[in-house]
């Protein structure tokens, strides 16, 4: 059950549907994304969710924020994507041109893939429901990004767009959840 | 994009993820602070028995006002003082408070209460923290001279108590009879509180009833009753109250999760409060930092609410964070004390020392509120210092 929350959260913060059109770019192009591109986002972006859980206690420590602090601040993170989201369709910066190799690290690695959400989220479950429960939440929705990423023709955008812009509705549900959490935690 | 990420982390640091600075304190700190409280109340006693209200520290003026409820409050926190360190030197002054409030009192029927001079509407919570400060006298003294008098008054809080525990908050004396309807959000927690301390100490007359009846209808139907709008209502009487309930009954599964609503409240506030600074930026991004009167109380009701928390295993997983709470709130309390050096630079020194003033201003129930706790939170902080 808890896994399955954070499945849900996850989903919501890296919105699978939502790398897809960014990585489509502006203008939308023909052939799909390479596989190098993908495989260096999707490593960079385990790196950081890495780097975020282990790190997760000393991120708070240095910020000098409790927990259940933190979870207010990673609410309003979650929040800003999600409107951002559902005003858009995309939730972070878009491929400037035809893929190439350099846009694994930017912006398939971060922020979409690993973004300002997902890795706010990420450090708040890492100290309150453990570092690997969290991060195998994370890494199952940068993996099937990933793979509907090295699949995808570029077909279906409308729907594509809309799935998008739900994901972000539901991204303001659960920061919604996650400021609630924040507030009524001792 | 990424200018626009680093401007709402820096807005975001400023206000909801500004660092929380809560330093260490000891449980000889808190103490300390709590006898410089004390030493300012005395201080600050006139001929009569009353207190300075309000002070200017800054320009050394007295304000204008009075409340019978906060001298009641004042009164109680002196003898609580004595109660609590051993230390009776701060019982005289609570006797001469103590005789202001018998010069003031309204007796009828075997019962007591006191009232404001000069009106005639009587507040069921200055009787309240009379009676719960001469339950403080009889703790740190062995006297037992004001056992019937506080048997009046125990007995003018059950004629304001309604059958479903509620309190009317207001005496008419003119009619002679409870102002029907009349409610204070204050009132029926002191109340409440003084009640069950009534039973700890006379068992078997019936106040336990009593107070189980204020203790159902504060944790199951006040909030909506008396049109709370953020519940719930932060009490920290109540948690007083529920605290001493233990020492006589388990408390039901009803006024447990009303504890740990009110544990929530004020957990929250006090890490807010962490986040406040003394500058005009803090105040105007988060307000300004709270008065003392305010977080004293919350370190009254985290330290209650803790005490609750070791004996009850329903609330035992919160026992740690609400002693870090406590913790946080007593060191920034002792924090924003006005101590002797910073009084030198004030016109009158002596009023200055041990006050705790919010923009040069302090009020007698600044000090009770946070000498209560500190006195409280030792117990915490000596169990953290302990691991």
């Amino acid at each position: 059950m808890e896994f399955a929350k954070l499945l849900v959260v996850f989903f919501a913060a890296i919105n699978p549907a939502g790398v897809l059109l960014a990585m489509r770019g502006k203008q939308g192009h023909g052939p799909g994304t390479p596989r190098l591109t993908i495989a260096i986002g999707a490593g960079l972006a385990i790196v950081l969710f890495v780097l975020a859980v282990v790190l997760g206690t000393r991120i708070m420590d240095g910020l000098d924020l409790d927990a259940e602090s933190f979870r207010i601040a990673a609410a309003m993170i979650c929040a800003a994507v999600g409107v951002y989201t559902l005003w858009t369709g995309v939730p972070g910066s878009q491929a400037p041109g035809e893929p190439r190799i350099a846009h694994g690290w930017f912006p398939l690695g971060a922020p979409l893939l690993a973004g300002p959400a997902s890795l706010a989220a990420a450090v708040s479950y890492s100290v309150d429901r453990g570092r690997w429960e969290t991060f195998g939440g994370a890494v199952v929705w940068v993996l099937v990004s990933a793979l509907l990423l090295a699949l995808w023709r570029g077909r279906w955008v409308a729907a594509a767009d809309g799935i998008s812009r739900v994901t972000g509705a539901l991204l303001i549900v659960v920061a919604a959840s996650l400021a609630i959490s924040g507030i009524k935690a001792v | 994009m990424v200018l626009v990420w680093a401007v709402g982390a820096a807005v975001l640091r400023l206000t909801l993820a500004a660092p929380q600075r809560c330093g260490s304190v000891t449980s000889a700190q808190a103490l300390t602070a709590a006898t410089a409280a004390v030493q300012w109340i005395e201080r600050a006693q006139k001929s009569d028995g009353s207190y300075i209200y309000e002070y200017n520290v800054d320009t050394g003026t007295a304000l204008p006002g009075y409340d019978a409820v906060r001298h009641a409050g004042v009164t109680m926190g002196l003898y609580y003082y004595a109660a609590l360190t051993g230390d009776d030197s701060s019982v005289r002054a609570g006797d001469a408070g103590l005789q202001w409030m018998q010069g003031n009192l309204l007796e009828r029927d075997g019962w007591a209460a006191v009232k404001d001079p000069g009106s005639n509407i009587v507040e069921l919570g200055a009787s309240a923290l009379m009676l719960a400060g001469l339950e403080q006298r009889r703790i740190a003294t062995h006297d037992l001279q004001y056992d019937p008098l506080m048997h009046a008054l125990g007995r003018f809080i059950v004629l304001m108590q309604d059958e479903d525990g509620s309190m009317t908050g207001y005496f008419d004396a003119d009619a002679g009879a409870p102002m029907a309807g009349s409610r204070s959000l204050y009132f029926t927690g002191e109340a409440f509180w003084a009640l069950t301390m009534m039973e700890t100490a006379f068992p078997g007359e019936g106040w336990g009833q009593a107070s189980q009846r204020t203790a159902k209808y504060i944790a199951t139907r006040r909030d909506e009753a008396e049109d709370v709008s953020l519940p719930p209502w932060s009490d920290q009487w109540a948690a007083y109250g529920l605290a001493e309930m233990t020492k006589w009954t388990r408390l039901d599964d009803a006024e447990v999760a009303y504890g740990r609503s009110l544990a929530e409240r004020y957990g929250f506030m006090t890490r807010y409060e962490s986040q406040r600074r003394d500058d005009e930026v803090s105040k105007l991004l988060q307000g300004p930092e709270t008065r003392a009167a305010g977080m004293g109380t919350w370190l009254e009701a985290l330290d209650s609410l803790w005490r609750i928390s070791k004996s009850d295993p329903r609330l035992g997983d919160i026992e740690g964070k609400l002693a870090e709470r406590a913790g946080c709130a007593a060191s920034m309390l002792v924090g924003r004390q006005v101590t002797g050096a910073e009084a030198v630079k004030d016109p009158r020194p002596q009023l200055a020392e041990g006050a705790w003033a919010r923009d040069g201003v302090t009020r007698m129930d600044d000090q009770q509120h946070a000498l209560a706790g500190l006195l409280r939170a030792r117990a915490v902080l000596d169990s953290k210092a302990g691991g």
